[in-house]
């Protein structure tokens, strides 16, 4: 996942997550699904619901809004991003659609979102209509014991 | 003999030997008087009729012999024929005497007097017609003198004889009577002096009985007319306070008798209403089996709108069904559209079409997501509609059931009502017969105390007489007892 250009023009699929709208650059989009059965971990952080299978794969479900925000949000997609090693299940409101969206990198005005969280997951911000917009990065805040669990379950399966 | 006798047969009793006496005297004063009576007519007849005609043969002898005499010295006719009409007046009283006398010793003086008549008459006619030839008074009375008069003087010995034996006949009939009347008198004083005495005896006997009987009933009289005094007295008294307390009764029916006309009125307007209630009840009747009718019509009505309702629910469950398919459909076609789009903006200028083609897809998925899910909205309003109108027919229906059966019961207490309110009429009527009946007889007991206040106040005033005349008869009492002599002071 690449960073975002400053004042670039990205294709990106919008979503909701929450009360925000986020998006996703359409590149490392995989599909969008609806809520697959899955299976939670313990010992996995709290953003983390478990394990469902994309595409006959195990694959790590991250709950977008309970990340961004620390809310337990309704969930009503699936949307699959690639996360280097594989791809990863981010639970979401509803999609919006593909959209060309214009977004500048989170300095300047966004400062405000330069934390911890919003460097790893926030590669852009723009609008959509009167509301904000958060581009995210891939997922790559996924701990690695996930992915090794993930991979554990899926060696068993 | 007469002791357990009454005293008024005891009276009875001395009073009818007395009577007996008495008429046994009378009757023997009668027979007594009758006795003298028949003594003396006959010594009257006697007295009249033989002496007067012995008497009066001798005045006529008197009197012929003057028309003799006067014959003999004037010589006519009408001395002869005196003479002679003489002898025919004194041979009739010969003839009379003799059909009266019943001596028999005048009778035969009687005809010795006859026969010297004829002796006499044969005499003296011979000188008659001595002197009729002519003879002078000398001659003549030589010729009386030798032949006529000692006939003449014969005559007239007998004629004195007979008056002197019919004189004694008439005494002798008189003492007779005299006897006899003296007997009579004898008689009717004993008979008297019996019945004076049965009379006194009688009178002792009646007046120690009246003394001890009457005077004892006299006590009881005296007694009792105390009593009868003092009873009148509270009677008088008794009266007084019944006819003031019939005034009393008699004012309060008064005002009882304007009651029941009242009440009489009260229950007249009362049954004219009882019938308007029962005609109007009646009318009822024939409405309420038109809303029974109608009820049921709404029943049926509320049935047919239930099943109805129920269609239309299951219609709506199957549209909601279909629409749940289209939704699902748009959801599938959102997500394949979008993941056209992704799919497609990798590959390159004829991808960016198609995802332009899959946008559009998307767009109208999502229409028809929105669409399907307003209808879905209205479904579940219809339906909600329907269920609420369901419910709400239900409970009508239970609503009309409920009043079904509260109009029945009510029908059933209207038709009670009905009922009672014929009965009532009924009842009505009777009462205002009855009331009409109760005044009439009040009416009657206004009259009955009336007259029972009238006769309270005469019983009053005849209890104040008797009152008096119970002071008057033991005042008569006491005076009662001081004729009998038993009185007590």
């Amino acid at each position: 996942m690449g960073e975002a250009a400053v004042g670039a023009r990205v294709i990106a699929l919008v979503f909701q997550a929450g009360p925000l709208f986020c998006a996703f650059p359409l590149e490392e989009v995989v599909e969008t699904m609806r809520p697959l059965q899955t299976r939670p971990l313990a010992g996995t952080p709290p953003y983390v619901q478990g394990l469902t299978i994309l595409r006959g794969m195990p694959s790590p479900v991250i709950d977008v809004t309970r990340l961004l925000t620390g809310e337990v949000g309704e969930i009503h997609r699936y949307v699959a991003v690639r996360a280097g090693r594989g791809v990863v299940a981010c639970a979401t409101g509803p999609v919006l659609g593909v959209r060309d969206i214009d977004v500048e990198p989170p300095e300047g005005p966004s400062a405000a979102l330069s934390g911890v969280v919003s460097r790893a997951l926030i590669s852009g911000v723009g609008r959509i209509g009167t509301d904000p917009l958060l581009l995210l990065r891939g997922i790559r805040t996924v701990p690695d014991d996930v992915w090794e669990a993930a991979a554990g379950t899926g060696a068993v399966a | 003999m007469m002791a357990g006798h009454t005293y008024g047969r005891k009276l009875a009793a001395g009073i009818a030997v007395t009577v007996v006496f008495t008429l046994l005297s009378i009757a023997v004063a009668v027979g007594g008087l009758k006795f003298v009576v028949d003594s003396k007519d006959r010594v009257i007849a006697a007295a009249t009729t033989n002496l007067a005609g012995a008497e009066a043969l001798g005045r006529l002898f008197e009197t012929r012999l003057a028309d003799i005499r006067g014959y003999l010295l004037n010589v006519t006719d009408e001395y002869s024929d005196a003479a002679a009409a003489d002898r025919v007046a004194f041979q009739k009283q010969v003839t009379d005497l003799r059909g009266s006398l019943e001596d028999t010793t005048s009778l035969a003086t009687l005809e010795r007097i006859e026969d010297a008549e004829q002796g006499y008459n044969d005499a003296i006619s011979k000188v008659m017609a001595q002197r009729g030839a002519g003879a002078t008074i000398e001659e003549i009375r030589k010729m009386n003198d030798g032949q006529a008069k000692p006939l003449r003087q014969t005559m007239q010995s007998e004629l004195a004889s007979l008056i002197a034996r019919v004189k004694a006949d008439v005494e002798g009939n008189r003492e007779e009577s005299t006897s006899r009347a003296a007997l009579a008198i004898a008689v009717i004083l004993g008979l008297g002096a019996l019945a004076t005495a049965c009379a006194v005896a009688v009178a002792w006997r009646l007046s120690r009985d009246l003394r001890r009987e009457v005077g004892a009933a006299v006590g009881h009289i005296q007694s009792s007319s105390a009593q009868l005094e003092a009873a009148a007295a509270q009677q008088v008294n008794g009266g007084r306070d019944q006819a003031s307390a019939m005034s009393e009764i008699t004012t309060t029916i008064s005002e009882l008798l304007i009651t029941s006309r009242q009440i009489a009125e009260s229950a007249q307007r009362v049954s004219q209403i009882a019938e308007d209630t029962e005609a109007a009840a009646r009318a009822g009747d024939s409405t309420i089996d038109q809303t029974r009718a109608s009820m049921t019509a709404i029943r049926t009505q509320v049935d047919q709108i239930v099943q109805h309702m129920l269609a239309l629910g299951e219609k709506s469950q199957q549209i909601g069904s279909v629409v749940d398919l289209v939704s699902e459909l748009a959801e599938q076609t959102n997500i394949l559209a979008i993941n056209a789009t992704i799919e497609a903006s990798g590959a390159g200028e004829w991808g960016r079409r198609f995802a332009v083609v899959a946008e559009e897809i998307r767009k109208l998925a999502d229409r028809t997501a929105a669409s399907a899910k307003e209808i879905r909205a209205l479904i579940e309003d219809v339906r909600g509609a329907v269920n609420t109108t369901v419910m709400a027919t239900e409970i009508g229906a239970k609503a009309v059931d409920s009043g079904a059966r509260q109009f029945n019961e009510a029908t059933n207490s209207f038709r009670e009502i009905v009922k009672l309110a014929s009965t009532t009429n009924d009842a009505t009527r009777e009462i205002e017969l009855s009331t009409k009946q109760q005044t009439t007889a009040v009416e009657q007991v206004n009259v009955a105390a009336g007259d029972t206040a009238r006769v309270s106040r005469e019983t009053e005033s005849s209890a104040v007489q008797t009152k008096q005349t119970a002071a008057h008869l033991t005042a008569l009492s006491g005076e009662l007892l001081e004729l009998v002599g038993s009185g007590k002071h």
